[in-house]
């Protein structure tokens, strides 16, 4: 369309990278805008795996002039603040430019014994090899966890979410597709969708307190329950100490045995 | 509007002479340029019965007569008497509904009007004729206010018309111009007004909420499609905002019976305006649709020559929590003025402040641009005009939004404006 209403200006990139000290530091939180999240996690106690966090990334800027936008990729500053143990790496924009500069964050590297909390407007987090807790918040955008022995807590309020792990999980995603698997032992399960699907691998279905609530089908095939239905379910193993609660507000629930699901 | 001027019978019932001239304003000759404030002179008596006179039949609705300068001289009818206007020497217009034009000169015989333009024969009446001027009579005048006669019904009808028409246009666009008599007009409008309801809802900015969650790479909707997009909503919302307005004014200013006659001698201009631009974003989506709402108080000290407050808006942006506030001054000059249109050549400059509560980084900033821009106005009533405004600016600093957005430094920026604007 001929330019009758629009602006003259340029479009820079600016990788980025850098690293900050763990020592004292047991949770870190990655706070974001708008930038995809990817954390992978090394053994401490490796000797190739140093007490720090390393990142990478690419500050996108616009400026009415390509000198000036790279003035502001320079202008933005990547702080890591730590106070009693916690830390939080983000970035500092003042008002006149937050909005023409942004980091679109790469790789996070962290010993796995760091609990983490990310958390970005619009974003995909992938996060694998960590044993400690992680808490995925992302207003649009995929969830992806492996590991997190120490359980897992996402929302997303529109994508998919795909989580393996031994441990505790409270998943919610308002539109998507909901995986989990459970790779370790029997854990509580809370799952819920508003729109989208469930699927469950578990890793044990004797002692459970099965609780299903969905507005579409449910099908259950495990070792002791096989059912299909729609609606609300209960069904109780042996002592039922493991909760496993899945709420689908508009889809399917599939629960099988780990290894089971196609 | 001028008074309405009403002139009793100085002579046999069945003509009419008026006065219809000031005193002391007196017409430059025709063709000499521009008549002063009020109009050429016409003036009509018994002793001035030597100069030429201009005789018209009764007449259906006022007839417009202007010096060969373009000057107004007097406006006659409707009437259901005969009408004589006395005339300086020279070349005369009439200006009738519809547009319609006759040109006369005295010393020719009386002019062959439309049978549209003239009234059926009167039935058995005393009834006075009517003449409007642009100025108010002298007190020694005949016809001054307190001797002016009581509206007939059919002049009740007439303003009856000047309210609902606009009223039935307000509800249902394009009816008013049915009511008055123009259906074509009105059906035209009526599906332009649909046409462009429909393509404001249908290219309403809308975001896929998965775009950009994998990065500056994830683009599910292609930049081209964005900027056509958010243009096509622009240029939609805003064409139906002008074409809804115009067509409520225009179905009063028909009503009326009078042709538009802008006055240029005004002395302020309120003026709302809505400006509309394209930017670039970093990340995704990667163009946003920036809109500014201002209101601008213009002042005309010298004939052409306007000047005033400009740009003044405001507003918070929900989704951070930023405040806006702005106002500026503008100059302008009127370089084209004919009939309706108008074309003025304006700069100006604005200053801006804006702030937040929370957030990491300084929280609060004031900026400011300059502009060139050009004025396009149409009148659709006397007082009344709706506008077209493409401006060039350049921000030297960071340039807020009110509702959300902002624009880097020395970013040039073309931006694409209507409004509507009263002439007081």
């Amino acid at each position: 369309m001929p330019c009758v209403a629009c602006v003259f200006g340029a479009k820079v990139e600016r990788p980025v990278s850098g690293s900050f000290d763990l020592s004292g530091v047991d949770t870190v939180r990655v706070e974001m805008a708008d930038s995809p999240m990817t954390v992978v996690a090394c053994s401490a106690g490796d000797a190739q795996c140093p007490r720090t966090l390393t990142f990478d990334g690419v500050f996108l800027a616009f400026g009415g002039t390509r000198r000036e936008a790279e003035n502001l990729t320079e202008r933005a500053e990547i702080v890591f603040d730590v106070a009693d143990g916690f830390g939080v790496l983000s970035v500092i924009e003042d008002l006149d430019f937050e909005e023409q500069v942004r980091l679109e964050l790469g790789e996070v590297r962290l010993p796995d014994d760091v609990d983490l909390e990310l958390d970005t407007d619009v974003g995909d987090i992938d996060v694998s090899g960590t044993r400690a807790n992680v808490r995925a918040f992302t207003g649009a955008g995929d969830v992806v966890v492996f590991g997190a022995d120490e359980g897992v807590v996402v929302r997303t309020d529109v994508g998919d979410v795909d989580v393996h792990t031994p441990g505790i999980v409270d998943l919610w995603t308002g539109d998507g597709r909901l995986h989990l698997a459970q790779t370790g032992g029997a854990r509580d399960v809370y799952v819920a969708v508003d729109r989208g699907s469930i699927a469950v691998e578990l890793a044990s279905d004797a002692n459970l307190d099965l609780f299903i609530d969905a507005r579409g089908d449910f099908d259950v095939k495990t070792d002791r329950i096989n059912t299909v239905g729609s609606g609300s379910i209960r069904r109780v193993t042996g002592n039922g100490t493991t909760r496993v609660v899945l709420e689908n507000g508009g889809g399917p629930v599939v629960v099988r045995m780990l290894g089971d699901l196609p | 509007m001028a008074p309405l001027h009403v002139a009793r019978a100085a002579v046999a019932p069945e003509h009419v002479e008026e006065e219809v001239a000031p005193g002391g304003a007196a017409a430059k000759a025709p063709g000499a340029g521009r008549a002063k404030k009020g109009g050429g002179r016409a003036s009509a008596s018994s002793d001035a019965a030597a100069g030429p006179v201009l005789e018209l039949p009764p007449l259906a609705h006022p007839i417009e007569i202007r010096a060969d300068g373009g000057a107004r001289v007097a406006v006659v009818g409707p009437s259901v008497r005969p009408v004589r206007v006395a005339l300086a020497p020279g070349r005369y217009e009439l200006l009738g509904p519809g547009g319609g034009r006759i040109v006369w000169e005295t010393g020719a015989s009386p002019p062959a009007l439309p049978e549209a333009w003239r009234a059926p024969p009167p039935p058995v009446s005393d009834e006075p004729a009517r003449v409007r001027s642009s100025d108010r009579p002298p007190p020694d005048s005949p016809g001054r206010d307190s001797d002016r006669a009581e509206p007939t019904p059919a002049e009740l009808a007439s303003i009856w018309r000047w309210y609902v028409f606009p009223a039935a246009s307000a509800i249902i666009p394009g009816t008013g111009q049915m009511l008055n008599g123009e259906p074509g007009k009105g059906a035209a409008i009526l599906l332009s007004t649909a046409g462009l309801l429909t393509a404001t809802i249908m290219l309403w900015p809308r975001t896929d909420p998965r775009e950009g969650t994998g990065g500056r790479a994830d683009d599910t909707i292609p930049a081209t499609q964005e900027v056509a997009r958010l243009a096509g909503f622009g240029v939609a919302s805003g064409a139906l905002g002008l074409l809804y307005a115009g067509q409520i004014l225009d179905a009063h200013q028909v009503a009326r019976g009078q042709p538009v006659r802008p006055n240029k001698d005004f002395v302020l201009r309120i003026e709302l305006a809505g400006l509309y631009t394209i930017a670039t974003r970093p990340g995704q989506p990667s163009h946003q649709l920036l809109r500014d709402f201002n209101v601008s108080f213009m002042f005309e000290p010298v004939p052409r020559f306007n000047l005033g407050f400009s740009d003044i808006g405001g507003g918070r942006d929900r989704q951070t929590g930023r405040r806006m506030s702005q106002a500026g001054v503008r100059f302008g000059y009127r370089v084209f003025d004919r009939r309706r249109t108008w074309i003025t050549l304006s700069v100006g400059g604005v200053f801006q402040s804006a702030g937040r509560d929370g957030g990491a980084g300084a929280r609060g900033a004031v900026s400011g641009f300059v502009y060139g821009q050009l004025g396009l106005r149409i009148f659709v009533t006397d007082a009344i005009s709706l506008g077209l405004f493409p401006r060039l600016s350049v921000p030297l600093a960071t340039r807020f939004y009110a509702f959300g957005g902002s624009l880097p430094r020395y970013a040039p920026t073309l931006e694409l404006g209507g409004g509507i604007g009263v002439h007081f």
